[in-house]
């Protein structure tokens, strides 16, 4: 019958390019090997093949070579491979897995010279270090930003600046969360949060609540309330300051309306982006509702 | 080594990442030339998407099961066999079957063997995980490629042609160019910006 | 120093018989699902082939369609054989009769397919080379005729039927397959073209001719028949009319032939 033969005819012309390709892969693969990084063999294994160029590399093999030989290359490109292939990738590259999130540095601090009170005149060498040894710096509060732009000369990617009021602004676009800024800062100021943030804290809350009343008017003054208020439970105290997890915070999601946002008396808890501003509170009124404030 | 023991994603992620949070066309990016190319109208998005979705659900079903077989020289080539085997499969068994539909799509499914995303995701997934995951993976993947396909086809058709599924909306054709493949592009950027809008618009 | 391939010849066996085996199934696949769609597919274009002459010859159900196939017989000069619905003529080039067989009784009223296969079997060194169908009322008079041509357009061949009538005024005209460009060669198919073909008789064909531009009858009218030309696609159009002419003609001979 015809369509028998048909069906036969390409049954056995396919098998012989089976045999006769499977034969030449093997036969390629065993006499041009090349002696290469085994995890680089291993990386390419794990990404999609897809060859799509969204990493920003000339394909899978090229990424994976690149991922393994060179430090700076992030293991988390692969868009369409996701999360769990940046998690492997990450483990055979040999990269810290904390590569894998996306962090922005931020700056816990918002004492800007409109809230906090100044103790002395600093005339010495203009940087941060330098004035930090003369009695902390300046400025009433000792655990602030000294605004003397130390971290801004750290920073490889001119994402800071000293800004307007006297302190630190860090452009979240430029910013790719090296963390450079980090060990720059002597007051141990500057912190990396996750990119994908709902909240921030803008004071490090070193200090009593009465001693931070009298320096600054945009202090934590650990009242707790917002860790009361939080339904997700992703802010604790531990008898220094605030601390916030950020994870069980996007994880819970905007159903909580940021209640810890609203009930913070001092300002310094705040959603992003919503800094109080000082030509906002050039003459606060007693009593008002925080609620306003914001831009 | 950790990805001996990789544990698949919870069923309800891996449902649902193919339709949004890894949706093939709006976020990762991939089979963009078909979407440019065949959405100029919901039907034929529609025919595409579902054409589409058929041939990844099997072919990640076989390469699930097959996949400790499977040499690792060789994958490759193997998944494109599994692929092709599969279209043509679906060509032959559509043309005899129901030749009114094939008259609409046949001249589409011919193409998929070339997709991205459908090697892509055996690549990734089929051929790491077991059955159930790897269907429910491709099935989702499929779906979400169904849906962006729908999508920009509908966008397209009615911007573009005053249509919808050919039925006239409106007497006019209020922006041509969208029907015309630069069109698509436009239509794929605006939806991919929007997504990323809906995704992130509430933190930045 | 050539460091050593970790790829073994047993791993090298293991590749290939990987492939071949991959390759194997899927042929085996693709082979049983072939067998399994392809007479149901022969037998939808088939259908549709029926549907298209009904429609085209404007018939209704109760009539007949008979399907003459042509074939050319082996030797120096070649004959030509047709296929009746029961019996198979052979003529030689000239139009002579030589020769006829009956046909089984089993294969006088099966699928065209099966009465083509009896042919290809017994005589194996023929083959098939082109086919007319003729319409039949029930009482046994013939309405019309569909012949099959084919033309080589701008790109490839391009297959139509024509229909005509008892009196061989054509009917319609319907491109069955084509790989003309979209948009240009594409527009033979569109019935602003084909429907020019409507009502031409056999005797307008010799002078039947393919005109370009402004309709010239509001000009100068003349006597001939004109079709005219799709813009952009001269040579899809003059295939199509050079390919009805040869169709029609041909037709004309070989129902002489074989009446």
């Amino acid at each position: 019958m015809e369509l028998t033969s048909i069906a036969i005819w390409g049954l056995a012309v396919f098998t012989l390019l089976g045999i006769f390709f499977g034969f030449a892969l093997a036969a390629t693969a065993r006499r041009f090997y090349v002696v290469v990084n085994p995890n680089i063999e291993k990386i390419h294994r794990w990404l999609p093949s897809a060859n799509c160029g969204a990493c920003g590399f000339a394909g899978c093999q090229a990424y994976a070579e690149a991922v393994v030989e060179h430090q700076e290359v992030p293991s988390n490109l692969c868009i369409p491979g996701g999360k769990e292939t940046a998690e492997i990738v990450a483990e055979l590259a040999g990269k810290a897995p904390g590569l894998v999130e996306d962090r922005v540095a931020l700056l816990r601090c918002h004492g800007t010279t409109a809230y906090v009170k100044t103790q002395a005149n600093y005339l010495g060498i203009q940087t941060c270090a330098a004035a930090s040894l003369v009695f902390g710096g300046p400025r009433a509060c000792k655990n602030g930003c000294l605004g003397l732009a130390d971290c801004v000369r750290a920073c490889p990617f001119d994402a800071m600046r000293i800004g307007r009021f006297g302190i630190v602004e860090i452009d979240a676009e430029k910013c790719t969360g090296c963390g450079l800024c980090i060990p720059a800062c002597p007051k141990k100021i500057l912190e990396l949060y996750p990119r994908l943030h709902r909240i921030e804290l803008s004071c490090v809350a070193r200090e009593k609540a009465s001693a931070v009343r009298a320096k600054c008017l945009v202090g934590c003054t650990t009242c707790l309330k917002c860790i009361n208020v939080c339904p997700a439970k992703a802010l604790s105290f531990d008898d220094v300051t605030i601390h916030i997890d950020h994870q069980a915070c996007i994880t819970y999601g905007p159903t909580c309306g940021e209640a810890c946002v609203d009930i913070c008396p001092t300002f310094v808890l705040h959603r992003l982006k919503q800094l109080p501003l000082p030509e906002e509170r050039a003459h606060p009124v007693e009593g008002e509702t925080t609620k306003g404030m914001a831009i | 080594m950790s990805f001996d023991k990789l544990q698949a994603p919870p069923f309800r992620e891996l449902l649902w990442r193919g339709f949004f949070s890894e949706n093939p066309v709006f976020r990762l990016a991939l089979s963009l030339c078909p979407a440019v190319a065949v959405t100029n109208s919901v039907k034929n998005g529609l025919m595409m998407g579902l054409a589409v979705w058929a041939v990844q659900v099997l072919s990640s079903l076989t390469i699930a099961i097959f996949r400790n077989f499977i040499h690792d020289k060789v994958r490759i080539p193997i998944y494109t066999i599994v692929i092709a085997v599969w279209v043509t499969a679906m060509d032959m068994t559509l043309a005899a079957l129901a030749p009114k539909i094939y008259s609409e799509i046949g001249l589409y499914i011919k193409l998929i063997v070339a997709f991205a995303i459908i090697i892509s995701r055996l690549e990734l997934f089929a051929s790491k995980f077991p059955l159930i995951p790897s269907v429910l993976d491709g099935f989702s993947m499929g779906l979400g490629f169904l849906f962006a396909m729908v999508l920009i086809g509908a966008i397209r058709e009615v911007l573009g042609n005053g249509t919808i599924w050919g039925v006239t909306l409106i007497e006019v054709r209020p922006i041509l160019f969208l029907v015309l493949p630069a069109g698509g592009f436009f239509t794929i950027g605006l939806l991919m910006a929007a997504l990323n809008w809906v995704e992130k618009g509430r933190h930045v | 120093m050539k460091e050593k391939s970790p790829i073994t010849a047993k791993e090298m066996w293991r590749i290939t018989l990987n492939l071949t085996l991959v390759c194997f199934s899927a042929a085996l696949i693709l082979g049983v699902v072939f067998n399994l769609t392809e007479p149901k597919k022969r037998s939808q274009i088939a259908a549709n082939e029926k549907t298209l002459i009904q429609k085209l010859l404007n018939l209704d159900e109760k009539a007949k369609i008979l399907e003459v196939r042509r074939y050319l017989g082996p030797g120096q000069p070649p004959t030509i054989g047709y296929l009746l619905s029961d019996e198979l003529r052979q003529y030689n080039l000239d139009g002579k009769f030589l020769k006829k067989w009956d046909l089984p009784e089993v294969f006088q009223k099966a699928p065209t397919q099966e009465r083509d296969e009896w042919v290809e079997k017994e005589f194996p060194e023929s083959h098939f080379v082109g086919r007319f169908f003729a319409a039949q009322n029930p009482d046994g008079t013939l309405t019309g005729y569909v012949t099959e041509g084919s033309q080589y357009g701008f790109k490839s061949l391009i297959r139509f039927f024509v229909a005509l009538s008892q009196n061989f005024q054509i009917r319609g005209v319907e491109v069955i397959s084509h790989e003309e460009d979209p948009g240009l060669g594409d527009e033979i198919t569109k019935p602003a073209f084909k429907n020019q073909f409507l009502g031409i008789r056999l005797e307008d064909l010799q002078t039947l001719k393919l005109t370009k531009g402004p309709k010239p009858e509001e000009v100068a009218p003349e006597k001939e028949k004109q079709i005219y030309a799709v813009t952009g696609a001269t040579i899809s159009s003059q295939a199509l009319v050079d390919g009805v002419k040869q169709a029609v003609w041909h037709l004309e001979r070989r129902l002489n032939v074989v009446r």
